[in-house]
């Protein structure tokens, strides 16, 4: 999945940069959510502060754009900006970041890891928050129809034909992409945890 | 938990059972849906966003218009800087990274952002003052000093403490030298210590070799050694251990380490060299582990010390200061 997704991340970042509108509103469409999510878990659920942050991130990124070398995804690169202008917001009003160390933060994996197999006890149940986040992450890094598709299935439990009118696309279609998206967010888990999402069911 | 070791091996089978699928569907229930994204603020940072997109584009089309004037207007600088001669060419060899101290600044001193050029006298008061010099080097001034900056290799201290980290690598043609009344030293790579106080010159390697002369002859003084200079006086050699008491002062001029985003190992590696200490790991996990640990937030406003003690605590590991050194372990479960 990822090197195929580097090379339309890649794509998209050179249509942005060459002034192509509907690149921008992709851009935009497909990353807008996925960072606002990304930092609402990081101040605590303030909206309006979540809201600036994304918004000076996603100016600063369409001045950099041009920047980006896709040696690693697009979500990624936005996120290591998106925590720099957190940084920020946190020293220019001398706001403490939080202590703890974000679980989902890619380079802490292992780090993660190793604290979720010591929680991942007999007392599992206290962990769900824990689990939440794995699966919360790894949707985010979906592409954005993906995540909504397994979302519609398996969260509100709408049928084929509802996600088909939702991404306007055929019902077979539909199906298609509900496939691909299993498939996406086992390989995209694996990827980002190194370990099979089966494991936190166990 | 029986089968974890296997489950990271990161393996696919190619096959999507209904079971596989299923405990994909139980996973996604158990997360519930993710938080919603406000309309209203998806339009308000769309609109921000797109303007600013579009003011970028503009800006990279006018300027591959301007690139050739730029380059002949750089050209025209060029030669009449040159044929004014050079003081107006005149660059600061540093500026003040950091004042320290408590109470207010008074008018004369230094401040955060002052540049320094040669031949520039900087007189301390009752304040720390850390400089970084455009090579690199990071000085760091004790209160109640003066120093004369004669250029970037050279200064002039005339009475009071200062220090000097050349830094770690070896590829940096960095070095300075510290005269005063009574000698001269010069670091060899190095983080040293001189000290001109009532007539005596003190001169204390912290780590590396530092060149000490006076009209008697020259001297190596090297890691651990504290060379007191007097005029008419053979110099006195004693020791000096890198974390002691003394180097304090300098520690708390340490410019800040940024510790957003940088690993757990990174942060002890600089908190260990400015506290002088060795830093040791429990065992090669931890070591690991401190690796793969990526910090948040600021310590901007700690010293070296105090920001070891409010780190750690916040990750899965703990430490404690022992015979001069940090000893990291994992935290007791």
């Amino acid at each position: 999945m990822k090197r195929s997704q580097l090379s339309v991340d890649r794509a998209l970042a050179r249509k942005v940069t060459g002034g192509n509108s509907e690149a921008f509103e992709e851009f935009f469409r497909e990353y807008f959510p996925r960072l606002y999510r990304f930092t609402l878990t990081r101040v605590n659920g303030d909206a309006p502060l979540a809201e600036e942050i994304v918004q000076r991130t996603m100016c600063l990124v369409v001045r950099k754009l041009h920047g980006y070398r896709g040696e690693a995804l697009l979500f990624t690169w936005l996120c290591q900006i998106c925590r720099n202008e957190m940084s920020s917001v946190f020293k220019e009003r001398r706001m403490e970041s939080h202590s703890e160390i974000p679980l989902e933060d890619n380079p802490a994996v292992q780090a993660a890891l190793a604290s979720l197999s010591l929680d991942l006890g007999p007392e599992k149940s206290q962990s769900d928050d824990e689990v939440a986040r794995f699966v919360r992450v790894t949707l985010e890094y979906l592409p954005t129809r993906y995540a909504c598709a397994l979302e519609m299935k398996y969260i509100r439990g709408c049928s084929v034909d509802e996600i088909g009118e939702y991404l306007d696309i055929s019902s077979k279609a539909a199906e298609s992409v509900l496939s691909r998206a299993r498939i996406a967010f086992r390989e995209g888990f694996r990827s980002l945890w190194d370990f099979e999402p089966d494991f936190l069911l166990e | 938990m029986a089968n974890h070791e296997n489950a990271g091996n990161g393996v696919s089978d190619g096959k999507h059972s209904a079971t596989g699928d299923d405990s994909i569907a139980r996973l996604l229930r158990l997360a519930g849906p993710r938080p919603a994204v406000p309309p209203d603020a998806e339009e308000r940072v769309h609109s921000a966003v797109r303007n600013e997109w579009r003011r970028s584009i503009r800006q990279r089309r006018t300027l591959w218009w301007s690139v050739p004037v730029a380059l002949a207007a750089t050209i025209v600088l060029a030669v009449a800087l040159v044929s004014r001669g050079p003081e107006l060419s005149r660059a600061p060899i540093a500026s003040v990274a950091l004042v320290d101290g408590d109470g207010a600044l008074s008018g004369g001193s230094p401040l955060p952002g002052d540049e320094i050029y040669p031949g520039d006298v900087i007189t301390t008061g009752d304040h720390g003052v850390a400089l970084a010099v455009t090579n690199g080097l990071s000085l760091r001034l004790a209160a109640e000093t003066t120093a004369a900056f004669d250029s970037i290799e050279e200064l002039t201290l005339r009475t009071g403490r200062i220090y000097a980290d050349t830094g770690q690598s070896i590829y940096d043609d960095r070095s300075i030298t510290v005269h005063t009344s009574v000698g001269s030293a010069k670091d060899v790579g190095t983080r040293f210590a001189v000290a001109f106080l009532d007539g005596d010159m003190k001169v204390a390697v912290r780590e590396g070799i530092v060149d000490v002369s006076d009209r008697r002859g020259s001297y190596t003084a090297e890691e651990g050694d504290m060379l007191t200079l007097q005029p008419n006086e053979d110099v006195i050699v004693g020791k000096i251990s890198p974390y002691d008491d003394s180097w304090d002062w300098a520690a708390a001029l340490a410019p800040a380490f940024e510790i957003e985003n940088r690993s757990l190992l990174d942060f002890l590696k600089w908190a260990a060299r400015e506290t002088g200490k060795e830093l040791v790991f429990e065992n090669d996990d931890v070591r690991m582990g401190a690796m793969k640990t990526i910090l948040r937030g600021s310590v901007s406003d700690f010293t070296p010390a105090e920001a070891v003690d409010s780190v750690v605590p916040t990750t899965r590991f703990e430490h404690r200061i022992e015979a001069g050194q940090i000893i990291i372990r994992s935290a007791a479960q």
